[in-house]
């Protein structure tokens, strides 16, 4: 069984007369540990796809199973304690609480959690443990993306979910959080599903998955990942 | 425009509590202001139309026709209406109720009649017997046109029968009185001392001679508002010359009234006098004459009597005549027969004779024949002889039977005659008898006719005496009357000798009803220029904040719009367009709701009050100008600024996102202890809270602003509590005054006690001394309302009255060489304990120490003792006021100690402080209405207020609610971090607005304090309980409503990029 089955997955908005199929009837897999990229263009669906993981939306038609039970069915309360207690989320702009410190920023995280990393040992599995009581602003955008990983990290979490966390930072930044993110999955064995429109990272992943126009067009697994410092675009 | 609109639709929450928080602002400021000249207005027409008097006027000695004409020619006065009042009493059955009676208004020669009643039912009283009761309060009720009004006997110290001319009425209608347009109808002598009702009656029912009242029309008042400064300025220039031909006429009363009705008493009696022996010689001539009529009767009475009786006379002599005829005739008749029989015996003797002599002289013949025969007749001669004895007897015979024959003849003559004269005799006798038989007949008819006549006459003096009799009573009687009358006039005469004519001028401040109205108008106002006002701060200010903070959200658009090349001028036109769309729909909304409704609701209050009608709104158009400009300009204003303010950044710049204020450390982390035991939660509000200070301030100040306005309010109404409850229960523990006729020393008031005793309702009393004072200090002077109180016994005035301090309630106690006064006086005046303050009395003015400063809320008193007061002024103290503390109070108590009080005539009055605290409590719950529109304005205005405040809040954490909600936080978690701030917030703001509410209502109260009344400067926890508690009530409602929001918040905001 794999820890994350997309069962024919639709996903349909309506925008006035016009309804846009924004995932199309999709079906995948993620197993246990495995470090998987969504790739695709804007408006490829893959953020959808994101949300409809991190149960932050719900999808109109098929099933996504979590360790076999299905998320679409959950209620409003079980979602959350989903979120809660499954997901690890890195947005693109990092979302940190401005008027938290760094270590704060984690430990908000890891107090609703019920076994949580301590959150100075998740700043230093980040690199950061020294710039715990700097907050946000005083931080860089790579640093506040690992804070934001490592408040991700806190949590323990089944499934890490980023979106496009490089998005927002420079190639070498962005270099330093994929070479992290991979870490932190290959050391945790933690299952991480990342997405991004750079489709030239997609060699250091496990499974790519690409996206188009709401459809997968390709679903395939990499035998010989290569590492961060291995690839270059 | 277009863009402006798509911007209202974007953010319709924020949209709608600025338009609400604009409405409730201005609708409430000019809601208000529009309440007081609405009522002023409805009072001035009502008062126009009824022709209510400027001025009242009444004399101890009533007025005259003169009088009037010196008041009409004075110069400015419109109309004098002359009438007739007086107070009595509704008889035991009917209620014994003190009634003041007053005659129905008439014009009066050339002028108009004034003070108009409004008939509601039924008519006005047209004849003498027919009364008007009032068509209001719970008199009407009582009365039924129709039924009948029984006034008792005795009015106080006057009869009934003294007053009026009638004791019952017959009800014909319900009326108003521009007089009594309150719950006020004064005060009286009578009865309890307070008059319950007014009623109409014509003025033919009115005892007084003279006038008892003059209502003077000013010519001013048609054109002058009746409750402006140019109309008391005026009205106080015309009382006094009011008051200068008052004195002229009081003057005049003795120089010509007194001599003028003396004078007109003395023709009066000259002229009954005149009258009366005018009668008399009449009657007296009427009287001769029937006395001579008498005589006259007598005389021929007697007259013909006398003819009768001589009629009579002769028919009795006529009658003796004839008895005497009859007699004479039967004796003539018996003579003739006797005669008669007399010459039938004389002839019978003399036929006896004859024979006899024929008889003897045969003999003889015969014996002497025989003898001769016989020889006898021997002797020749006895032939011879017996021949001659014949012959000589036959001779003699002869001559007999001659004599005899002539006898018969002369008898049967004589006979004859007597048959003869027996028939004419009898004839005679008869014709007489008939004759006489006539004459006794008319005699008879003579005398029927006198006793007629008689009678006839008699009957006819009697009627003239009769007549004379009752013209006589009658003229008796009405000399009686007319010495009466003169009587009367002259003990008037003597009475107005007796007194003293004083003339009191009275214009309209002193009517019960209008003085009330006037003075709760104008509290009213007094609370909506406050209290209003900085209701419209709060609402302008919360605007302009998030106006602000709209605009600043909106700085990438604004940006953007510039760089696609948008002038300034269009894109500062979207913000103050939308800003005064708000504002201008808010304000008119608002206008509309708040003029429509406020002005009715709390004139509603005044409704129980006062009976003048309904108000027609008139809408204060500069409270709505101000109002709305304010509001209008304000947003407007801060659009622009701020607006420009983004604008001037360069657009690169401005489009990138502000960069978040970076997060700082905060004083409360270096108290390292207390700051690792909190939350994130609570770190992160304590962090937020800090960061945006300005953000904070303003939450703060507009929620401190609505706390503050409800504290406001509540505290004004708390102020309103001591005015009875401490006044008239704590330092007035009096509670009744008793006004003795006559002041004087407390030896000489010592009867009062005894009364007082005899009531058996009494625990406490004393006399004291009240007058009125002006207490000058630092250039001020005092106008009205102070007086010098004097107790006679410091230690019964400890049982009455309580001197104390307001703040820790110390008790003062009087000493001889200072005096306490007010703390309202001593505020005003800037007085402190150790000054020297100047009191007068009457004209005398002394200097004194203020030894004191104690709690009073009603009118100042300077307290002093009876040798302070001497020490002062030189005089010993006349009382003229007895305080009275009752062993209960209940009303039976009251009613039996008044009753019984008054029965003795040395007491004028008696009066209750209870009284006091009605009207006072009747005045403040009105009040209470305005207070409680206030309250709910203010909580209406602290609701949006949060309620705005929160939603900005929420609306610029959209991303970090979205972030916690990705985390996995409960809704309730996620919640609970925008409610501890906000809480926290609010509690600041409440601490904050119990501070500025104290000193707002300290400030309101002092301003809506009417002279010489101080409010309770006291706030109760209660108001802060309440004002705290109606805000923290509102925020978590507010908080509770946005829980709601939060949990819409989508959690795909998270992903987006900061805008």
């Amino acid at each position: 069984m794999s820890l994350v089955e997309f069962h024919n997955v639709y996903k349909r908005y309506k925008m006035g007369e016009v309804i846009i199929n924004a995932v199309d009837g999709i079906s995948f897999n993620v197993e246990e540990g495995e470090f998987a990229v969504v790739v695709g263009a804007s408006g490829a669906g893959k953020t959808t796809v994101l949300n409809l993981l991190g149960g932050m939306d719900s999808v109109t038609e098929g099933e996504i199973l979590v360790r076999g039970s299905d998320i679409g069915k959950y209620s409003d309360k079980k979602l959350i304690e989903y979120r809660r207690y499954d997901i690890g989320f890195v947005f693109q702009f990092y979302n940190l609480v401005h008027n938290l410190t760094a270590k704060e920023n984690v430990e908000l995280a890891a107090q609703i959690c019920r076994d949580p990393l301590d959150s100075e040992v998740a700043l230093d599995s980040v690199g950061l443990l020294e710039r715990k009581d700097n907050f946000p602003a005083q931080l860089s955008g790579g640093e506040q993306q690992r804070v934001s990983i490592a408040r991700a990290l806190a949590k323990k979490p089944a499934l890490l979910l980023c979106d496009e966390p490089t998005g927002a930072l420079d190639y070498n930044t962005g270099r330093q959080i994929l070479a992290l993110l991979q870490e932190t999955c290959r050391r945790e064995k933690m299952t991480v599903v990342l997405i991004t429109h750079n489709s030239a990272i997609t060699p250091m992943a496990d499974h790519i998955i690409e996206m188009k126009s709401g459809k997968i067009v390709r679903d395939e697994y990499n035998d010989h990942p290569k590492s961060v410092d291995e690839i270059e675009w | 425009m277009k863009n402006t609109f798509r911007e209202i639709a974007n953010t319709k929450a924020r949209f709608f509590s600025i338009m609400a928080i604009i409405a409730i602002g201005v609708g409430f400021f000019s809601g208000i202001k529009a309440t007081s000249p609405s009522m002023y207005n409805l009072a001035e027409h009502y008062y126009r139309d009824s022709r209510l008097m400027d001025f009242r006027l009444i004399s101890t000695v009533g007025f005259a026709d003169e009088d009037i004409e010196a008041v009409a020619s004075l110069d400015g006065v419109q109309s004098v209406m002359p009438s007739y009042f007086c107070d009595v009493m509704t008889s035991a059955d009917s209620g014994s109720d003190v009634v003041r009676v007053i005659a129905v208004p008439e014009a009066y020669e050339e002028n108009r009649s004034l003070n108009n009643l409004t008939v509601n039912q039924g008519r006005a009283p047209k004849k003498s017997g027919e009364i008007l009761t009032e068509s209001i309060a719970f008199a009407n009720s009582r009365h039924k046109i129709g039924s009948k009004i029984k006034f008792a006997p005795a009015a106080g110290d006057s009869e009934l029968s003294d007053l009026l001319n009638k004791s019952e009425f017959t009800i014909v209608g319900k009326a108003e009185s521009p007089l009594y347009i309150s719950y006020q109808r004064g005060i009286t002598n009578i009865g309890d001392g307070k008059i319950d009702e007014y009623m109409y009656i014509t003025a033919k029912d009115f005892k007084a001679s003279r006038y008892t009242e003059l209502y003077v029309k000013a010519d001013y008042s048609d054109k002058v508002s009746a409750f402006s400064d140019e109309y008391k300025e005026k009205t106080e220039a015309m009382q006094s010359s009011l008051e200068k031909l008052s004195k002229e006429r009081e003057s005049a009363f003795v120089t010509e009234v007194i001599p003028k009705s003396r004078a007109d008493l003395a023709v009066a009696r000259g002229m009954c006098t005149g009258i009366k022996n005018g009668v008399n010689a009449q009657l007296d001539s009427a009287l001769a004459a029937i006395e001579a009529g008498e005589e006259e009767y007598e005389s021929k009475i007697a007259e013909a009597q006398a003819l009768l009786d001589a009629a009579q006379e002769q028919i009795d002599s006529g009658e003796a005549a004839l008895e005497e005829g009859q007699a004479a005739y039967d004796e003539g008749i018996s003579l003739g027969q006797q005669q008669i029989a007399q010459g039938e015996q004389q002839l019978g003797s003399a036929r006896e004779q004859y024979d006899s002599g024929k008889a003897a002289l045969q003999n003889e013949v015969d014996s002497q024949k025989q003898a001769m025969e016989n020889g006898e007749d021997s002797d020749p001669s006895a032939q011879i002889k017996m021949t001659l004895t014949d012959a000589i007897g036959s001779a003699k015979l002869g001559e007999a039977i001659l004599q005899i024959f002539s006898g018969n003849a002369q008898l049967a003559a004589g006979k004859s005659e007597f048959y003869v004269q027996s028939v004419t005799g009898q004839q005679k006798l008869f014709t007489g008898r008939m004759q006489l038989d006539a004459a006794k007949e008319q005699l008879e008819s003579g005398k029927a006719e006198l006793e007629e006549q008689k009678k006839n006459g008699k009957a006819e003096l009697d009627d003239a005496r009769a007549q004379y009799d009752s013209g006589k009573t009658q003229a008796d009687e009405a000399f009686a009357e007319m010495e009466k009358e003169l009587k009367s006039g002259e003990d008037g005469l003597k009475q107005l000798e007796g007194l003293t004519s004083t003339w009191y001028v009275f214009n309209r401040d002193d009517n019960p009803g209008y003085a009330t109205y006037s003075q709760n108008a104008d509290r009213l106002d007094a609370v909506a220029s406050v209290f209003p006002l900085f209701f419209l701060l709060v609402a302008v200010l919360v605007c302009v904040t998030t106006m602000t903070r709209l605009i600043e959200e909106k700085r990438t658009e604004i940006a953007t719009l510039k760089a696609l090349g948008y002038g300034s001028g269009s894109i500062i036109l979207k913000y103050v367009l939308y800003s005064m769309i708000a504002a201008v729909s808010g304000s008119v909304i608002g206008v509309a709701i708040g003029v429509m409704t406020l002005p009715f609701i709390i004139y509603n209050a005044y409704k129980i009050m006062f009976y003048i009608g309904d108000i027609d709104l008139i809408i204060h158009i500069p409270s709505v100008v101000i109002g709305t400009l304010a509001a209008v300009v304000c947003t407007a204003a801060v659009s622009v600024i701020v607006c420009a303010k983004s604008l001037k950044s360069k657009p690169a710049q401005a489009m990138r996102p502000k960069a978040p204020k970076p997060g700082r450390r905060i004083l409360l982390e270096h108290i390292t202890p207390l700051w690792k035991h909190l939350g994130f939660t609570a770190k992160l509000t304590a962090r937020n809270l800090f960061r945006y200070k300005v953000r904070l301030c303003m939450t703060v100040i507009g929620v401190a602003g609505c706390t503050a306005l409800i504290v406001a309010a509540f505290g004004l109404m708390n102020s309103f509590e001591p005015l009875t409850k401490e006044q008239f229960g704590e330092i007035f523990k009096y509670d009744a005054a008793v006004i003795p006729r006559k002041s004087g020393s407390a030896g000489e008031l010592k009867y009062l006690d005894d009364l007082a005793k005899k009531t058996n309702t009494v625990s406490a009393s004393m006399p004291a001394l009240q007058e009125e004072t002006t207490v000058k200090f630092g250039g001020k002077s005092t106008k009205e309302s102070t007086y010098i109180s004097v107790p006679s016994n410091v230690g019964d005035f400890e049982e009455l009255v309580s001197l104390h301090t307001r703040k820790d309630k110390t008790p003062l106690t009087l000493t001889d060489d200072s005096v306490m006064i007010n703390e309202k006086l001593a505020s005003d005046f800037g007085i402190s304990v150790g000054d020297t303050i100047e009191v007068s009395a009457d004209d005398a003015n002394a200097k004194i120490k203020v030894g004191g400063i104690y709690e009073q809320y009603i009118f100042n008193y300077v307290f002093m003792t009876p040798e302070c007061y001497r020490s002062l002024f030189g005089k010993d103290v006349k009382y003229n006021f007895y305080e009275v503390r009752l062993c209960d109070k209940t009303d039976e108590t009251a009613e039996k100690f008044s009753t019984e009080m008054l029965t003795d005539e040395r007491v004028t009055a008696v009066s209750f402080m209870g009284e006091n605290v009605d009207d006072f409590r009747n005045m403040l719950n009105s009040l209470d209405m305005v207070v409680v529109v206030m309250i709910t304005c203010a909580a209406a205005l602290a609701f949006v207020v949060l309620y705005n405040l929160t939603n900005i809040n929420l609306a610029e954490r959209q991303r970090e609610i979205a972030t916690f909600k990705v985390l996995g936080f409960y809704n309730r978690e996620t919640s609970r971090y925008i409610y501890i701030e906000n809480i926290i917030l609010t509690i600041l703001g409440i601490a904050a607005g119990l501070g500025l509410g104290v000193l707002l209502s300290g400030f309101i109260i002092r301003t809506v304090e009417v002279d010489n009344v101080m409010f309770g400067r006291d706030i109760y926890l209660s108001t802060f309980l309440f004002a705290s508690g109606l805000t923290l009530l509102f925020s978590l409602l507010v908080n509770a409503l946005m829980s709601v929001k939060i949990r819409k918040v989508s959690m795909v905001e998270s992903l987006k990029s900061v805008e």
